[in-house]
């Protein structure tokens, strides 16, 4: 029964510059017409695994059998020859040209020396009727949805003939709707006969589209399970090492003044998302989830409520303080912390070390300085980095090791330790678990429970869905930059729902929702 | 006031700023490739010096105008290399390089031509001819315009209608797009960026070497150190302006000489002290900036 395999990679090594094992003796192994998931968390190789595989990375041991034949993969180009073809997590797309011409870069068909562009324009069509991949040929890139822009990836994919397709977190980026939509897809080309691998640490992904799922861990491969015969409970202790815990923790939310209040909060500006009529409050204890996809106006209300936007109508009171005109600095002199969705942007400076970032926001405090300020006290500082270091459990040795190289979830730990310890009164939580493995997810989670419970006010802004089910005790739907939904997160509302207000297909009358939540609230 | 706008509309006028406008878009072309493919090269100014010179010491030391335009070129070209191989593979910063050339040529410019003659300042050249066209040069008006340009003038025409051909139509200029905004995207697809940078850095060198030798073979017939001030920048801020679109930016260009222009023959009919009149082309290039800056601003702000 068991045939040569597609494709086989055989006890794969591979050591970063840095020393990082990425890949320990780690083997895969890809049937024809089949959809393989390689689950594991963040850091556990799996994309290095298929770097290797699409010729991003060089292997330091082990060998890659194409159809039973052993080839040396040593770049992009290579592996298209192969016939392997990889969606990359971001977008490679060139935002400038039309569809077509993204499908066909890098192998355009010239006529006379020129560009022939009706051809790029029929493949992309006959791709796209193939395969039902439908999308305008001639459309700007840059005008395209997420979705859309996926899906172009793909067609670009297959616009180079490979029987073998790596997609590198597909629905990270996607509403549920659309997931559905990719997934449906998917299942169409592995009919065509192509082999697909997708890269996941989502459990309900394996068991809805894969056939089987390779499951890694610290850089090894652990095994190769049939989806049928696998609970999602067992993926996910063989991905994790033990069970995680998911489901939420009653909180009671205590009474009194609100911490934050948001009254008609209105942004229009050129270039970003606006933000129309919001009104919120936030009380000590409460954590409000707000869901949505990307670019409906998360940024531009995160934006204002932490000083980065100065320019609004409306009114926004933190502890009863108009928070207008004031700079970043003096919003957070009120006691607010903020944890941004872009941990490498925003969240610290890579290059400088985990001592550094973890004081950066409270290097002026008195006990941090000797001379009158003048100086830094360095004792007190690496006592205090050392503290963090240990109680949020960062994996490092020491904390002169610069942030960039540590692991994604490692990093926001850093950015948590910096924004929590200083037990703010509000929290403003940007995508806290985004692209973090689970164990690094749980932790910031605990974290940011205990401080709700603590008494302080928490925003949590997320497109992942499972986070806001797992935290926030009210959960709002922000679409085109207005609130269009409200729910009491008690298990009565389900993703498929939230998705719908999410993508505009619903919107409640919404002052009705606010009065019956608040009226809800009351009773409390 | 009458006296200035004689000056504008006589024709000798007109035919001074097409000539000037000639090294001004040969820059512009050369900022715009190079920036195309995501790098901006501030060492056309540097390129152009050296355009300058080689085409001055060859062509003068030949005898031959052609031999002299074309170590112009090679010059350029050679620069263009460079920087890409400095850029690719040692990993420096585009704008370092480019300041690192602009001082080299200025230093080197002046240390060759103290070698070859023993000043400091110039250097004998070789004249581009004038290409006239028999009987349709003698047309009043257009006779001269369309057909009595030096020969750099058409050169500079075709140039301009090949890159932007180039930038539209074919593989390379595709490329050239492509890595100048997502170099990752278009590596991904097997897409060489080293390789694409150092064609349109090249081509880049090429023209600029060409506006050098513009001003030391056909604008005036002797090399001085002096002789680019500055056009090499005001082709940069020429490409800005044009937002990176081949007929804005030789329109910009063209603006730019005219001005130049201005000042130079303003001089003699309007007694402003000719140092006040020397700063009006820098002055127009500050205001340009501001004024295409607003109107940006102001479009965003149409478009939500």
């Amino acid at each position: 029964m068991e045939t040569t395999p597609l494709l086989d990679m055989q006890a794969i090594t591979k050591i970063y510059d840095n020393g990082v094992v990425a890949n320990d003796n780690a083997s895969f192994s890809l049937r024809k017409g089949e959809i393989h998931a390689i689950a594991g968390e963040n850091g556990a190789g799996k994309t290095t695994l298929m770097k290797v595989l699409y010729g991003l990375e060089k292997v330091d041991e082990g060998r890659v059998m194409l159809h039973g034949n052993e080839v040396n993969i040593t770049s992009p180009h290579k592996a298209i020859e192969h016939g392997i073809g990889m969606v990359h997590q971001h977008f490679m797309l060139v935002d400038s040209l039309s569809v077509a011409e993204n499908v066909m870069l890098g192998a355009e068909v010239t006529k006379r020396g020129f560009i022939d562009k009706s051809h790029g324009i029929q493949k992309t069509e006959a791709i796209a009727k193939t395969y039902g991949l439908y999308i305008n040929p001639l459309a700007k890139t840059q005008t395209l949805s997420v979705g859309l822009k996926q899906r172009l990836e793909i067609i670009k994919v297959l616009a180079r003939d490979v029987s073998i397709v790596i997609l590198d977190e597909p629905t990270a980026v996607l509403t549920p709707q659309e997931t559905v939509e990719l997934f449906n897809q998917l299942k169409r080309l592995r009919n065509e006969g192509h082999s697909i691998v997708i890269i996941t640490h989502k459990l309900k992904e394996i068991k809805t589209i894969c056939d089987r799922v390779t499951v890694m861990r610290h850089g090894k491969t652990i095994g190769t399970y049939d989806v049928a015969t696998i609970t999602e409970a067992e993926i996910s202790k063989r991905m994790i090492g033990a069970e995680v815990r998911v489901e939420r923790v009653e909180r009671s939310i205590q009474g009194g003044k609100p911490i934050l209040e948001i009254t008609n909060l209105t942004r229009h500006h050129p270039g970003e998302p606006s933000l129309h009529d919001v009104n919120l409050s936030i009380r000590p204890g409460e954590i409000i989830g707000v869901a949505g996809v990307e670019g409906n106006g998360q940024r531009t209300l995160i934006d204002i409520l932490t000083g980065y936007a100065s320019s609004y109508e409306g009114r926004v009171l933190i502890n009863g303080v108009d928070i207008r005109g004031r700079s970043i600095k003096a919003v957070r002199e009120l006691a607010v912390s903020h944890i941004p969705e872009d941990r490498m942007i925003k969240g610290s400076n890579p290059f400088g070390t985990i001592g550094e970032n973890l004081v950066s926001t409270t290097i002026n405090k008195p006990a941090f300085n000797r001379a009158k300020g003048w100086l830094i006290n360095g004792r007190k500082i690496r006592q205090y980095t050392q503290r963090l270091l240990k109680s949020y459990r960062i994996k490092a040795d020491n904390t002169d090791v610069p942030v960039r190289v540590l692991s994604g979830g490692n990093i926001q730990k850093v950015v948590c330790a910096r924004e929590l310890d200083s037990q703010p009164s509000l929290l403003i939580a940007d995508q806290p678990s985004r692209g973090i493995d689970v164990g690094s997810m749980e932790f910031i989670h605990r974290q940011i429970e205990t401080l709700a419970s603590n008494g302080s006010a928490v925003l949590l802004v997320s497109a992942d869905l499972r986070e806001i089910f797992r935290l926030a005790d009210t959960i709002y739907v922000i679409y085109n930059g207005a609130f269009v939904g409200a729910f009491n997160n008690d298990g009565s509302v389900r993703e498929d729902t939230l998705g719908e207000y999410m993508l505009g297909i619903k919107r409640q009358a919404f002052a009705k929702e606010v009065a019956r939540r608040d009226a809800g609230n009351a009773a409390l | 006031m009458r006296a200035l706008f004689e000056t504008i509309v006589q024709m000798e006028f007109i035919m001074t700023a097409i000539e000037l406008s000639v090294p001004l878009v040969l820059a512009a072309l050369a900022a715009l490739i190079t920036n195309k493919a995501g790098i901006l090269n501030i060492g056309i100014e540097g390129s152009m010096l050296m355009g300058a010179l080689m085409g001055a010491v060859v062509g003068y030391q030949t005898g031959s105008v052609m031999l002299g335009l074309l170590a112009a070129i090679a010059i350029g070209a050679f620069l263009g290399l460079l920087m890409s191989v400095f850029v690719n593979k040692f990993k420096i910063n585009h704008i370092l390089v480019g300041i690192a050339f602009n001082l080299l040529a200025a230093g080197l410019a002046i240390f060759i031509i103290y070698v070859r003659t023993g000043t400091k300042g110039d250097h004998p050249s070789v004249s581009i001819p004038t290409w006239t066209v028999p009987y349709l040069s003698d047309l009043p008006i257009v006779g001269p315009l369309l057909f009595g340009q030096n020969l750099m003038v058409y050169l500079t025409v075709v140039a301009a209608v090949v890159i932007a051909v180039v930038l539209s139509r074919t593989k390379l200029g595709m490329h050239i797009k492509a890595v100048g905004e997502n170099v990752e995207a278009a590596e991904s697809v097997g897409i060489n960026a080293f390789k694409i940078q150092s064609y349109a850095l090249l081509i880049g060198g090429v023209l600029a070497g060409l506006g050098g030798a513009f001003m030391s073979m056909a604008y005036m017939s002797t090399f001085n150190t002096g002789m680019i001030a500055g056009r090499g920048f005001i082709g940069i801020a020429a490409e800005s302006m044009g937002a990176g679109i081949v007929g804005n930016t030789v329109l910009a260009s063209a603006v730019f000489g005219f001005v130049n222009t201005f000042a130079v023959t303003a001089q003699v009919t309007l007694r402003i002290p000719f140092e006040l009149l020397n700063t009006l082309p820098y002055l127009v290039t500050i205001l340009a900036l501001v004024i295409y800056a607003m109107r940006k601003r102001r479009k965003q702000v149409k478009q939500p």
